[in-house]
């Protein structure tokens, strides 16, 4: 997981903002939040059914009262005129640039009212510098009309915190919500009311008072629904999950051919291990890495899952009934073809404990062929801090090709889809109360939601001009002061993600590409906006159990009939109420 | 016969020692030896494979293996961490609360000791079974945080230092010290007028100098390792020690990597060399401070261990 916000960072600092949300977008799904915590797979909210295309719209809450609103607002996106820009193909594959484009103001006047806003936000980075010596923070202030007071959260410490302060009322201004953050029971706080119900102000007409979060896609407001209520305001994330990539270069050594069926694939999976593909003379290779926290593994069990089309935790009978993954032929043949690679071999001998970053760094110091991440890695070695780069650093021979489901699998294959957010900002219930206080609130998670090119996507990516970031043959580099003053401060939005890739623009065509056949291919969980409190009470229970029983047969100490025993109890440890309770919910 | 027996006796009277008091034979000295050693390397060797991993080149560690000695010294890892000033000024915070958090302790815990080690005090057995049930049961997170909160001391470095302000162990070990220390010094410094805290400050608090000066390490360590008290009561985080803030580094190392690299061709330094340095660093201080408590520690330890 560490590695997850890692590779995010870094890829923030090294493309734009927006770059950047886009490839962790890709990194985000697949790490578990911590190693042992949960897997991700954020399922945050649960609502109605994968609601329409278009969101019920009541009327929005009082008219607004212009005299205290203050005039201004974001003026919609100037990205439609930015030259050398490759448009999305389909919703969800973000929009491409391959230059610097000339920055355009997206936003006039100042969001806020002047008064203070505390934030409370989870944190992957150090600190920012203190605020009376921090001139992005300075200047943030002054662009917002506000204090900003963030409480910066460290991600493993987020859940108590979390816990701590709902417990103590008087709740900041804006509350991040991520329960997928060991902070399951904020499901109980939204249940009882404590955030402010925010649908009114964020569907229909209302929305568009608040320009770039009404580019939102839909998926992105219905995934987060919490019983069909808007919460918070989702933070965007690439649609794109985690996918496979192995060594090509291993498999010309080895003198393999490209794996097009699953027994090829097994087979050169096994070879990885008992061939020499690095020319080390020792026996220090192996196909795989770490099989994963849960059932769903997202690790290099997923690998095997996605080839067989496993669907994405549940799958939606023709009768409206559900059945979980664990009860589908595919994942049993999953179980089956890990099982046989396992005893071939092919597997690290520590993967059973291994931890996500351990698995990422035995991948680029070419230790296992295989391994599962998020796309953004994998677009081009050429841009830092991915694993493909860091990959070339160790070995400048190493070649990534993606094992796509459907090459491998037949035309079953898929990959699992993000939420297309990662968490999501709420507002008090105390706070709600005030609906201009409301609307100011919103008014600044849309300023910070700026498009890309616009003048305060600039400042929020790269701060100030000659303090934060210095502009080498076009293209702003975050300087090591710039990457302190910024830290975390606006972690709680972001824009659209987009690919921005100065380093190397020339991989922004093919990265587009590469996302959009993965989309192609994409499911997504259907609980995701379903509400079953069975399943957030147990889930972390179920997980872990799941994670046994699937060790427990793919090493081979139990044998693969042991799946039956494993789906009887866990059906019986609040599987089946969590599937009753999600038909309850689906059919509405 | 006799001989032998007076020749025994000689040899026994001659060394005026018991036999296993004699000094061991070069065999014995030499297993001796080695089995301390051995138990020196152990505990030695993950330290020197910490450091050694600090200070060794990227793509040494990347590779792999087991480094005992950087083959490629860098400081990359160091000047990552200490880069930007928040490192250093968390190291600032920890430093002053371990002194200030460290002195408030040792009065309180110390005032409360002297106290309970009276047995004439009306209610200290009462006093002494309260702090007792401390040891048994320990506020959750919550009430810890509402309390903390209701004291306005949310935001405050006091919130880092009060809750907790007196260990129990610390001070039954402390009661137990003073309680030793002979009556009749006590009644002679009565005798000569002394008040009670002239008896505390002139007589109990030397005779107890070793025991102070471990349980204020323990403290002071105490105090520098922690950091989930930090997350809870702090939400300003440039009053964060120095624990929290490496924590970030630790737990997001690769994180950082990415966000100090500046030059996108160098590659940074990788987690783990990052890690191990924020390992010295954080270790440090401590390591420091150690050496000139150490000929107090052997002793405060044992205290209580043999009964004159």
């Amino acid at each position: 997981m560490a590695m997850r916000h890692s590779r995010r960072a870094l890829l923030r600092t090294t493309l734009g903002l927006t770059g950047i949300t886009s490839l962790l977008a890709a990194c985000a799904p697949a790490t578990p939040a911590s190693p042992t915590s949960a897997p991700v797979a954020p399922k945050p909210t649960s609502a109605p059914p994968p609601a329409p295309t278009t969101l019920p719209t009541p009327a929005p809450p009082a008219a607004t009262a212009p005299a205290t609103a203050p005039p201004g607002g974001s003026l919609g996106t100037p990205t439609a005129l930015a030259e050398g820009k490759l448009p999305s193909p389909a919703v969800g594959v973000p929009d491409g640039f391959t230059m610097m484009p000339k920055l355009l103001k997206s936003y006039d006047g100042k969001p806020g009212r002047g008064g203070k806003v505390t934030v409370f936000t989870i944190a992957y980075q150090p600190p920012p510098v203190p605020r009376d010596q921090n001139q992005m923070w300075q200047e943030l202030e002054k662009r917002l009309g506000v204090t900003w007071e963030p409480i910066i959260t460290p991600q493993p410490e987020y859940g108590n915190k979390s816990a701590a302060l709902i417990a103590g009322g008087n709740l900041p201004d804006l509350f991040y919500l991520n329960p997928g953050q060991n902070a399951a029971p904020q499901y109980k706080a939204m249940d009882q009311g404590a955030f402010t119900d925010l649908t009114a102000y964020l569907t229909g007409e209302a929305l568009k008072a608040y320009k770039n979060l009404s580019t939102f896609p839909d998926y992105m407001w219905n995934n987060v629904k919490f019983k069909n209520k808007i919460i918070g305001v989702p933070k965007p994330l690439q649609r794109n999950g985690n996918i496979a990539f192995y060594r090509g270069d291993w498999v010309k050594k080895l003198g393999l051919d490209a794996p097009k069926s699953m027994d090829v694939l097994h087979d050169l999976l096994v070879a990885f291990a008992r061939g020499d593909p690095t020319g080390s003379g020792q026996k220090d290779t192996w196909g795989l890495g770490r099989y994963g926290t849960d059932w769903g593994g997202w690790d290099s069990t997923l690998i095997a899952f996605n080839m067989f089309g496993t669907p994405f935790n549940w799958r939606k009978n023709p009768d409206g009934t559900l059945t979980h993954q664990i009860e589908t032929d595919e994942f049993r043949m999953g179980i089956d073809f890990l099982r046989r690679l396992y005893a071939d071999g092919a597997f690290h001998p520590d993967s059973a404990g291994m931890t996500f970053a351990q698995c990422q760094g035995a991948f680029i110091g070419g230790k296992i062929g295989a391994h599962s991440e998020g796309l953004g890695n994998f677009y081009s070695p050429t841009i830092a801090s991915t694993v493909y780069f860091k990959m070339r650093q160790a070995d400048p021979n190493a070649e990534l090709v993606g094992l796509y489901p459907t090459q491998a699998g037949g035309a079953k294959g898929v990959t699992r889809n993000t939420q297309g957010s990662f968490g999501y900002t709420a507002i008090p219930a105390a706070v709600g109360k005030d609906e201009e206080r409301v609307k100011e609130l919103l008014r600044i998670l849309d300023y910070l939601a700026p498009p890309f090119g616009s003048e305060e996507w600039f400042f929020l990516g790269y701060g100030i001009e000659g303090v934060d970031h210095q502009v080498t043959n076009g293209v702003p580099v975050l300087n090591e002061r710039g990457i302190s003053e910024r830290g975390d401060l606006t972690y709680i939005m972001a824009g659209l993600p987009t690919l921005f890739i100065p380093q190397a623009p020339d991989a922004v065509a093919p990265a587009q590409k590469m996302a959009h056949e993965i989309l192609k291919i994409g499911i997504d969980d259907l609980s995701w906006p379903l509400y079953s409190a069975t399943d957030i009470a147990k889930r972390a229970e179920l997980n872990q159990f799941g994670f046994d029983s699937m060790t427990a047969i793919i090493t081979g100490r139990q044998p693969l009939s042991a799946l039956d025993d494993a789906i009887k109890e866990w059906k019986s440890r609040g599987g089946e109420q969590t599937r009753k309770e999600f038909e309850q919910a689906l059919a509405g | 016969m006799a001989t032998a027996l007076e020749r025994s006796t000689t040899v026994t009277v001659t060394s005026g020692r018991p036999a296993w008091m004699e000094p061991p034979g070069p065999p014995e000295q030499v297993a001796k030896t080695l089995f301390l050693v051995a138990i020196a390397v152990v505990m030695l060797f993950p330290f020197v494979y910490v450091v050694a991993i600090s200070f060794s080149s990227a793509k040494d560690v990347l590779a792999g293996g087991l480094i005992l000695w950087p083959k490629n010294p860098s400081l990359d890892a160091y000047q990552a961490i200490l880069r930007g000033g928040i490192v250093a000024r968390a190291l600032l915070v920890s430093t002053g609360l371990a002194v200030f958090g460290t002195a408030a302790k040792m009065v309180a815990t110390v005032a409360l000791a002297y106290g309970l080690s009276k047995r004439a005090v009306p209610g200290a057995k009462l006093v002494l079974f309260l702090v007792l049930g401390t040891l048994l049961f320990r506020p959750g997170l919550i009430p810890s945080y509402l309390l903390v909160k209701n004291l306005g001391l949310i935001d405050t470095y006091q919130s880092l230092i009060l809750p907790g302000l007196i260990s129990a162990f610390y001070l039954v070990i402390l009661r137990n010290f003073f309680m030793n220390i002979p009556q009749e010094l006590i009644e002679a410094a009565r005798l000569d007028g002394g008040s009670d805290w002239q008896v505390l400050w002139h007589i109990v608090l030397p005779l107890s100098k070793a025991v102070l000066a471990v349980i204020a390490l323990f403290y002071g360590v105490d105090i520098w390792n922690a950091f989930f008290n930090a997350v809870l009561y702090l939400n300003d985080a440039s009053m964060w020690p120095v624990q929290l803030v490496l924590r970030q580094y630790v737990l997001q190392g690769s994180a950082m990597a990415s966000a100090i690299t500046l030059d996108p061709n160098q590659p940074p330094p990788p987690a783990q060399t990052l890690q191990m340095a924020i390992v010295v660093v954080a270790t440090l201080p401590i390591l420091v401070v150690y050496p000139f408590l150490q000929r107090y520690f052997t002793r405060g330890v044992l205290s209580g261990a043999i009964k004159a």
